[in-house]
């Protein structure tokens, strides 16, 4: 096989949940870092930082830093910092967004998906899905089902 | 398994829910003890369609009510 | 020797000749072959023995209603697979078949002795026998009858094969590539929708294979056009479900034993063909007796000659023209053929048939039968989800089709042995509709799901009752279409993968320290730290004393943990919890008890406040989960105004608590940034800061042990570092690290509560001692229903402590309190149960908290424990729900 499935576990470097409340919807904060809003489903993303807005109220910061952006320190009730409680399993190879596929309880290939990113379930996991091109795939999950789902996901390659 | 359709992330395979049981709208916390029973214990058990929340676990974590036909599970908007 | 293969013409490779063993007999077939065409090539008619009278049975059609020829086929591990059909077996090198249900062979088997006892198997024999005399049925009729029941074998052998599980959507989705099949997938993949084309059989073209010699390459060529049509063979859907959904098994794959497929589709066509339905005479059950049309395929497709000499039992005309033709492209001599009128009364032969007999005393030597009682649609799929199928015209409409008579047995359920008398008898006893009949007769119930018998069961159940088949009824199908193994069902996740483990950030760490794990819950958690060669039990006893003397440390990570932001935070849980909180200021936390909406307790946990409307929340790590989805149903459903922003930071933070009057001690060799003394640092508060100048932390000063302590929260990054600094300043105290035996026992010395054990759905805060936290001066969830009259009563079973009244028996686990030991024979009503048990490293002796009817008020009182099970009654004292320093005095040194 020219480019056979890898899969590697990673540890997250800035990683925060950002909340709406009564005073600051998420667009805020989105103007903010990216100088547009956000909305249900999208991703949004530049060489620093990439923003995936997957609940009507909330949206996950990532940042290559462990240091939070500047500009957002007037929206500091609404981020909560949870880079420790999350592992990123990058799957790249051929096909790898059909492999993912083949395994998530949601269509991935489904038109209704503008934005590369979703939350859907593999197995019996809970996984946060975004990917650029279908050669590259990465998955969030918690980080104390890191380990099993690892060792799952190398089960299932190893039966492809 | 059922397709449920989730109001933000489109229809979904039940595996990604979890079942919230009969939609029952809850009295004021201080109200009596026989409006919270009526609420929580009685039913009215019909035939057709129940009225009933999901959670999308799994997806947007959102609670939202659905009605769907007792008896051919289809769920009408 | 392949005496009855053609020479030329069918579906098979030639050129790959395959070798297989059938009992114990070497032969050889052709790639392409199945088990059940490769047999018939060598001349083998004698495959099986029914199941109950074990008369001789050959092979009958050439697909997946065969109800017959069933074998036990060894694959190249050397797994056993029982009830293989041999018709959809494909051939493979090294395959090892047997016949089933024989003894000592299919050709000599004892059991068809059985057919002399007859007349007493009639069907539901078995309701009106092995009753008498009363025990005899365990001691002699169970053994017997579970030996002599069923058909194949199940092996014990572990099952090493690999199994795969996946998803699939498509817009439509076709299932059978006959014609019909193809045609749909075809135009459906023309118009842009994506499209999945599935197979059963190795090939595509479904009836197709039964006409010509070949499948149209030009199909599969036409098919691999279009890049929105997949399609797969080997690939049975065996079950429809609501919205689209069906699901299906896909084998014969090269990694994989098999393939379980989740197929959803927007829309899907079933062109599953229809199935031929063989004829109901005396003795039409011989090997040699097929279906009109498998006999074609075997011609067509497999190049091999069911037999030599072909009488034909054909009631349609073109079904009739098309076997004559095949019959005679094969060079069969066609020995006679079945007129409008004539009857068959019996047939003769064996182990093979020889003759058959017709009304006009005329026998006619034959060793092939070709039979046809029409085609019934094969809907099952359609059945499953409400679709039911109707006979188009009533009894009195259709043409009277002639009946077959004789003494022999007719069957009508070649699979289950059951004739038209049984029937019969199933009707003069009442069981006319075909639900009952069914099961009373077991017609249709077997492997094949009644494929061939169903129709002409409910036929003959309309004969004999005089009721139209509206009457009769139709029967229920239930999936899979065809068997399926467990195996294909369960996929990747078995052993260890079948439910998801949780790790906590200290594992790593742990399993070098020695610790021996266990899960519980979703986790795989620390059950004890083993030093050297020690038992268990030598470990917990080290590891409580070092807790009660001098420190411990536990992994408490696996606690629920929110994160709870916003203007009306308190007020939010001022109504999650019974508790008044009002009162609770930054850097001070309290332990929160969580009623239902009907006042029964629900959790216990922690409220911190961090900072002006930011808390930190703990749940109980077996409710963690639920907890998170009651906390967003709150904020979501009835509360949508409050101001809240719950984040869960469960796995963010990694969380060890140092135990022990060393504790404090221990904390300050950590080098925390911030004052740690009592009056700073005093117990039920929280304090954020760094240890050692580059560990951030977060410590809280609670306790499950009843010890002085310290819960050092880290980001779970740290998890490691924490631990290995802890143990290396502990090691002056002479640290252990311990897990969830200790755990248990500590806290069952003190009297803590625990979800699962006094908190287990039935008791409320008061039962458990501890009403006092119940605020009575604001509504909270289940403020109003706490208040019902059953809540309230007094003489509810309520918390207390136990203890030996020897001072030394060990109180039985799960026992029940009654006021005299146990007796067999005799009633007691319990007055109480245990919830847990331990023998306490403490105290030295067995000690217990229990719930008991009017507990409080029996403290001093001698009661029993009685267990049925371990047989065992031990006195006991009743005493207060804790142990060890019941004034607390140690949390606050």
């Amino acid at each position: 096989m020219s480019n056979p499935l890898q899969i590697s576990q990673q540890n997250m470097n800035g990683l925060w949940s950002i909340r709406a409340n009564a005073s600051h919807d998420l667009n805020s904060v989105s103007k903010g870092l990216f100088n547009q809003g956000i909305q249900f489903g999208e991703m949004l993303a530049n060489d620093k930082l990439r923003l995936i807005q997957l609940w009507p109220d909330a949206a996950y910061l990532f940042s290559e830093q462990a240091e939070l952006p500047p500009i957002t320190n007037e929206f500091e009730n609404m981020i909560t910092d949870i880079s420790h409680g999350f592992c990123t399993i990058k799957l790249t190879g051929e096909n790898a967004l059909t492999f993912v596929n083949n395994y998530c309880s949601a269509d991935l290939a489904q038109s209704d998906i503008t934005n590369q990113c979703l939350r859907t379930s593999l197995g019996h996991y809970q996984i946060l899905i975004w990917w650029n091109n279908s050669d590259e795939v990465q998955l969030l999950v918690d980080r104390s089902y890191a380990h099993s789902l690892t060792d799952y996901l190398g089960a299932l390659a190893h039966r492809n | 398994m059922l397709l449920i359709p989730c109001p933000n992330c489109g229809e979904r395979d039940e595996i990604e829910f979890d079942y919230g049981g009969r939609a029952i709208q809850y009295p004021a916390l201080n109200n009596s003890m026989s409006d919270w029973h009526m609420v929580l214990h009685q039913r009215d058990n019909s035939t057709e369609t129940i009225e009933e929340f999901w959670y999308h676990q799994s997806g947007c974590e959102c609670w939202f009510k659905v009605t769907r036909n007792l008896n051919t599970h289809e769920f009408e908007s | 020797m392949q005496i009855r293969r053609l020479k030329t013409g069918g579906c098979i490779d030639r050129s790959k000749p395959i070798y297989f063993s059938f009992n114990n007999r070497l032969l050889d077939g052709y790639e392409g072959d199945t088990l059940a065409s490769a047999l018939l090539a060598n001349n083998v008619s004698l495959v099986a023995r029914s199941i109950k009278y074990h008369r001789p049975r050959g092979i009958i059609s050439a697909g997946l209603e065969e109800p017959c020829a069933l074998v036990a086929c060894a694959d190249e591990h050397g797994m056993m697979i029982p009830n293989l059909k041999t018709t959809e077996a494909r051939l493979n090198k090294g395959l090892t078949a047997r016949s089933q249900n024989c003894w000592p062979f299919v050709e000599l088997d004892i059991g068809a002795l059985l057919q002399m006892g007859s007349a007493l198997l009639a069907v539901g024999f078995y309701y009106k026998t092995f009753m008498w005399p009363k025990d005899w049925w365990h001691r002699v009729y169970e053994k017997f009858i579970r030996r002599a029941a069923g058909q194949g074998r199940v092996t014990y052998d572990a099952d090493k094969r690999l199994y795969d599980k996946k998803y699939a959507h498509c817009d439509t989705l076709v299932i059978g590539s006959g014609p019909t099949g193809i045609e749909a997938a075809l135009s459906a993949a023309e118009s842009g929708v994506s499209v999945i084309l599935i197979e059963q059989d190795c090939v595509i073209g479904g009836s197709v294979l039964w006409e010509k010699t070949s499948t149209d390459s030009l199909t599969t060529i036409k098919l691999k056009q279009y890049k929105n049509l997949r399609f797969m063979v080997n690939t049975l859907a065996f079950g429809q479900y609501d919205h689209g959904l069906i699901l299906a098994v896909e084998q014969n794959k090269k990694n994989v034993e098999s393939i379980f497929w989740r197929i959803r589709a927007k829309s899907i066509v079933f062109a599953t063909g229809a199935t031929e339905q063989p004829l109901v005479f005396p003795g039409n059950d011989r090997p040699g007796i097929m279906l009109a049309a498998a006999v074609r395929q075997y011609i067509y497709r497999y190049a091999v000659i069911p037999g030599k000499r072909a009488f034909l039992a054909i009631a349609d005309q073109q079904e009739r023209e098309l076997t004559e033709k095949a019959l005679q492209v094969a060079g069969v001599e066609i020995v006679g053929s079945l007129g409008e009128g004539d009857q068959i009364t019996g047939t003769s032969g064996w182990h093979r048939l020889r003759k058959v007999h017709l009304l006009n005393k005329k026998s006619i030597s034959c060793d092939l039968i070709c039979v046809s009682n029409g085609w019934i649609s094969n809907a099952q799929l359609s059945a499953q989800m409400g679709d039911k199928q109707t006979f188009a015209t009533s009894l009195e409409q259709r043409p009277n089709p002639q009946q077959h008579t004789g003494s022999a047995k007719a069957f009508v359920d070649l699979q289950n042995d059951v004739t038209r008398d049984d029937l019969a008898l199933a009707v003069r006893e009442g069981y006319s509709h075909i639900e009952l009949a069914k099961r009373y007769t077991t017609v249709g119930m077997g492997t094949d799901q009644g494929k061939t018998s169903w129709p002409n069961a409910i036929v003959e159940l309309e004969r004999l009752s005089a009721q139209d088949s509206s009457r009769v009824g139709l029967t229920t199908f239930r999936p899979p279409v065809s068997p399926v193994s467990f195996g294909a069902l369960v996929g990747v996740e078995t052993g260890q993968r079948m439910v998801p483990i949780r790790r906590t950030p200290f594992h790593n760490a742990f399993e070098k320290a020695g610790c021996v794990f266990q899960t519980t819950g979703d986790w795989l958690y620390s059950r004890y730290f083993r030093v050297g060669k020690e038992s268990m039990n030598d470990a917990i006893l080290r590891e409580v004393s070092a807790v009660r003397t001098s420190v411990g440390c536990v992994d408490m990570s696996t606690l629920g943990k929110v994160d709870v932001k916003g203007r009306d935070a308190l007020e939010f849980l001022s109504r999650v919890y019974c508790n008044n909180i009002d009162g609770i200021k930054p850097g001070r936390l309290r332990y929160v008890l969580m009623l239902r909406e009907d006042g029964i307790l629900y959790d216990d946990g922690t409220v911190a406040q961090l900072a002006d409307n930011h808390f930190l929340v703990t749940l109980t790590s077996a409710n963690a989960g639920q907890s998170w989805r009651w906390l967003n149903k709150l904020l979501q459903l009835p509360w949508p105004d409050l101001d809240v922003q719950l984040t869960p930071v469960s796995d963010h933070w990694a969380s060890l608590a140092i135990a022990g009057p060393q504790s404090r001690n221990l904390l300050a060799d950590l080098n925390p940034n911030f004052e740690i003394d009592k009056t700073s640092f005093p117990f039920a508060s929280v304090k954020q800061g760094l240890l050692d100048d580059d560990t951030p932390c977060r410590v809280f000063t609670v306790s499950f042990s009843g010890e002085l302590s310290y819960e050092i929260n880290v980001p779970a990054g740290f998890a490691d570092q924490l631990f290995k600094r802890v143990l290396d300043k502990g090691a002056a105290y002479d640290i252990s690290p311990y897990g969830l035996e200790t755990l248990d026992a500590l806290r069952i010395e003190k009297g803590h509560i625990s979800v699962g054990t006094e908190i287990d759905g039935r008791t409320t805060a008061a039962d458990l001692g501890l009403g006092k936290m119940v605020s009575t001066r604001k509504a909270f969830i289940g403020s109003s229903l706490l208040q019902r009259p059953v809540l309230q009563q007094p003489d509810r079973m309520q918390l207390v402590g136990l203890i030996p009244a020897d001072g030394s028996s060990t109180i039985p686990a799960a026992a029940h309190l009654t006021d005299a030991p146990w007796q067999v024979g005799k009633t007691q009503t319990p007055l109480g149960r245990l919830t847990a048990t331990v023998h306490s490293p403490t105290l030295g002796h067995s000690i217990a908290l229990a719930l008991l009817e009017r507990g409080p008020q029996r403290i001093n009182q001698k009661l029993w424990a009685v267990s049925p099970v371990e047989d065992k009654s031990v006195e006991v004292l009743v005493v207060g729900n804790c142990f060890y320093d019941v004034e607390g005095s140690r949390l606050h040194e």
